[in-house]
């Protein structure tokens, strides 16, 4: 079980060094949230960010500067030295109230700036790794990340097939004019505004660029039958990050500790070998 | 999928099989109309079909009077400049979404309409509260004293390239001591 345990030190040294890369980020571009609110409200059609809204939560925490400085600062102490804790002792009382407090910021942080659900979804469940167990018991968390973090992204290339997206020619191309209206408009003669308006005028191509990324979100479903493709999933999605910032502009490195779980499938595959 | 399913369950009875409902309940709220509950997400990714648009409403903002543009900003700090703008702009137009799903719900549950006000649904109720903030956002991200902004939306028509339409529409301006 030596593979578990060091799965387990290696995951929990990357989810913890994430967790500082993103508050040094935050830091340097002032998105932490009490930097955001109450300017930065996003339109969400969620549940628990309605109710939070009704209940007064969001207002507090516009209201009550200092109240919104010390949530932030708990999120991210929480999130950087509970992890480091689990490692040392049992203590998944405290991780069961991360979890909580993590559902609680990861909403209330999806209300402001640039932030969404999804691109701070890690923090929802990663840190159910943090939970102490027998180790074949323990091997059902990324059992269960795993299937979560597929299914997360696979959907998104089936979403594309069910509303008939995948067939529009007009689809990706309309998808640029939206997203970079602000760019094209203004600074029409920047070199990204360039980049755009010829893919916007070859709808085709982009097309063809929106059909071939749609499948390999859509390959992914091969991993709920085989672990052989996992590590060339995570590559593959990290290389969606990338092409995510540089024609969408939109930040989704955050999620890299949740599909990390697809890096350790030959250690999950060697603990459940020694399970049995 | 069964044998993973069934691994997990055999693992640990209890959590094992909590493990399996939950991931299941996840694929099937994937499907299910309505607002999502987190931690259940629906990721779509642009999966929503897009028709070609007649016309596009684009932010103008003009600080101290000069026209700012995205190539003056990172990403994260031009969408923290104007998405608040854009977002309120939103929120006065037909088309907001929170407001028709407001609407829809006090059809379909006979809802009593006043307990449920619209300001429910918004985020940017208190004007005083907005410009404060989005002047202390802006010389935060411009690194400058704010002493005029002007912020108004001008409407392109798509026709190989964006053509302007009409004059911009004045959104909101202050300028400071009036």
């Amino acid at each position: 079980m030596n593979e578990v345990n060091d799965m387990r030190r290696n995951w929990t040294g990357v989810y913890v060094g994430f967790v500082l890369v993103s508050l040094i980020w935050r830091s340097i571009t002032h998105n932490w949230l009490h930097q955001l609110l109450p300017v930065s409200f996003a339109e969400t059609i969620n549940l628990n960010i309605w109710v939070m809204r009704w209940s007064g939560w969001i207002e507090f925490l516009v209201s009550h500067r200092s109240a919104c400085i010390a949530f932030d600062i708990l999120f991210y102490a929480a999130n950087m030295l509970l992890p480091l804790l689990a490692l040392r002792k049992n203590i998944n009382a405290l991780i069961i109230l991360l979890l909580v407090l993590n559902w609680v910021a990861v909403d209330t942080y999806a209300t402001a700036g640039i932030n969404s659900q999804e691109s701070l979804i890690t923090y929802y469940f990663v840190p159910l790794i943090f939970l102490q167990a027998r180790t074949a018991q323990w091997l059902i968390i990324p059992l269960f990340l795993r299937l979560l973090f597929l299914w997360f992204f696979c959907s998104t290339g089936f979403w594309k097939l069910f509303r008939g997206s995948l067939f529009s020619i007009d689809q990706m191309s309309t998808i640029f004019l939206q997203q970079h209206k602000d760019l094209l408009a203004l600074a029409p003669q920047a070199l990204m505004s360039r980049v755009y308006w010829w893919f916007i005028q070859h709808k085709a191509i982009s097309q063809s660029l929106f059909i071939i990324v749609s499948l390999a979100e859509m390959s992914f479903v091969l991993g709920f039958f085989s672990f052989r493709f996992d590590r060339l999933f995570f590559w593959l999605y990290c290389l969606f990050i990338l092409l995510d910032l540089f024609f969408m502009r939109i930040l989704f490195w955050e999620t890299i500790p949740f599909a990390m779980v697809l890096l350790y499938s030959s250690q999950v595959k060697a603990g459940l070998k020694s399970a049995h | 999928m069964r044998g993973q399913l069934n691994t997990m369950v055999r693992l640990g009875r209890f959590s094992g099989t909590l493990a399996v409902f939950v991931f299941l309940l996840y694929v099937v709220q994937t499907f299910l109309p309505g607002p999502t509950i987190s931690p259940f997400l629906r990721f779509g990714m642009f999966s929503e079909k897009q028709e070609p648009t007649d016309s596009l409403q684009v932010i103008q903002l003009s600080v101290n009077g000069q026209l700012l543009n995205p190539t003056m900003f990172s990403i994260h700090e031009w969408d923290n400049l104007t998405g608040p703008f854009y977002q309120r702009y939103r929120e006065n137009s037909q088309s907001f979404l929170p407001l028709q799903i407001r609407q829809k719900m006090i059809d379909k549950f006979q809802l009593d309409s006043s307990r449920w006000p619209k300001e429910k649904f918004l985020t940017t109720r208190n004007d005083a509260l907005f410009l404060q903030t989005a002047l202390q956002q802006i010389e935060r991200i411009t690194q400058q004293p704010v002493s005029s902004l002007e912020v108004s939306f001008q409407s392109y028509r798509f026709q190989d390239s964006l053509i302007p339409l009409g004059q911009a529409k004045p959104f909101l301006r202050y300028e400071r001591g009036k």
